[in-house]
């Protein structure tokens, strides 16, 4: 089990364009084979994304993560709804610092604390091969990934199927 | 609320600038800024988690500089609070020239309590210029008020200044609610409420006498836990009232 930070250039991370004004992935990890990817209630979130004009998306964008089973459409949002706002007002230095991270946090709902405490796939208990965690964006503005201001990452515990089998 | 065990499922939200109807605050009394009245069927409760609260104010300034002037001093109605984590100019200090030309201006210096010195001006030329700002003069608080506005509690109650200055994003520091686990049925009001003798502008995209676009250090964001009322004992209403009639 480590700890791994996952970001847009990550082996299994696929960006894409968001749709204007539709809860939309804007990266998508795939889980590949032999692993499982957890995440840590109060996980730090950093985010820039910038459109094609090189400014910064709308402060009233609204990010979430959430995630998705191999078969099937459902998507399962795993935490508070964060407001695009607090991202863009501080820079992404700030961002990476342990002392300006109040708002930025990942928090599980109840839903998602209950699959966990039924034993139901989660992401609190781990994501087995296949599955996608993907991180959401509702926007008035299309995130353009060609842009080198765009960035993000979050950490996430990975594990060996192995090691998960032994939990 | 009868000792049994409730099963309540609860999604986390943030209601933000765009979930509430903002209005003018009347200057120099307790009015409200922003009121969200919670939806039907639904319960909110306010958790312990981070509040994002940052008001802006709005001075005007017209003039015409003079023969061999390109800069300009404006002193502000009232002092700047300063965000430690953003920066002076198009940050806590928004310029905005409305006249000859719309546009954001950016050559300006801060001088703290309330100075603010436009350069780069043309001589002998007529600005119209408005500044934006974050604050440092009255009181805020958000309050609870019951769906008929006979019960009524605060659950947040601080100095604008310490507000806008605070960094809100240190987990050590940021703004948490000064009461917790307040039911919050549906129909009930949740507004931001001020006693400053400054209009308040809050960021929308909508310009109006008490909202702009350019006031975007201006906003609020509300964490929210939602639940729906059907999950909550019969008699909640009146136990949500109690609880604001008691605290």
């Amino acid at each position: 089990m480590r700890k791994e930070n996952i970001h847009q250039n990550y082996s299994y991370v696929t960006t894409l364009a968001n749709i204007a004004n539709a809860d939309s992935p804007i990266a998508i990890l795939t889980v590949p084979a032999g692993r499982v990817y957890r995440l840590q209630d109060g996980t730090p979130l950093v985010l820039k994304l910038v459109k094609s004009d090189g400014t910064e998306i709308s402060r009233s964008s609204e990010v979430y993560i959430a995630w998705q089973s191999p078969v099937g459409k459902d998507l399962h949002q795993a935490g508070r709804t964060m407001n695009y706002g607090i991202f863009r007002r501080i820079s992404i230095s700030d961002q990476e610092n342990i002392n300006t991270q109040a708002r930025r946090l990942i928090e599980f709902d109840d839903e998602e604390i209950e699959r966990a405490q039924q034993g139901k796939t989660s992401l609190i208990t781990g994501l087995t091969s296949d599955y996608k965690i993907l991180l959401m964006l509702k926007s008035p503005d299309v995130v353009d990934w060609t842009q080198a201001g765009c960035e993000f990452n979050f950490d996430a515990i990975v594990l060996t199927e192995q090691e998960f089998g032994k939990k | 609320m009868d000792n049994e065990k409730l099963k309540i499922t609860r999604h986390l939200s943030r209601i933000t600038n765009k979930d509430f109807v903002l209005s003018a605050n009347q200057l120099n009394y307790e009015s409200e800024i922003a009121t969200y009245v919670v939806p039907a069927n639904r319960m909110f409760e306010i958790p312990n988690d981070f509040i994002g609260l940052k008001l802006m104010t709005k001075d005007h300034f017209a003039f015409t500089t003079g023969s061999s002037e390109t800069t300009h001093v404006c002193t502000l109605t009232y002092p700047i609070a300063p965000d430690p984590l953003i920066p002076a100019v198009g940050g806590y200090v928004v310029v905005h020239e409305t006249s000859p030309a719309a546009a954001e201006w950016t050559n300006f210096t801060v001088t703290l309590p309330k100075t603010v010195t436009l350069a780069g001006l043309t001589s002998s030329k007529d600005y119209v210029f408005d500044i934006y700002y974050l604050f440092g003069v009255g009181s805020l608080n958000i309050s609870v008020l019951s769906s008929d506005g006979t019960a009524k509690t605060k659950i947040l109650e601080r100095a604008i200044r310490a507000v806008n200055m605070l960094n809100q994003e240190d987990i050590r520091t940021g703004l948490k609610p000064g009461m917790i686990g307040l039911c919050i049925p549906e129909r009930y009001k949740i507004q931001v409420r001020v006693i400053t003798p400054a209009p308040v502008i809050l960021y929308d995209s909508q310009e109006t006498s008490y909202s702009s676009p350019w006031a975007r250090e201006s906003f609020i964001e509300l964490p929210i836990n939602e639940s729906s009322l059907a999950e909550w004992p019969k008699g909640i209403e009146n136990y949500a009232k109690q609880q604001l009639m008691g605290l």
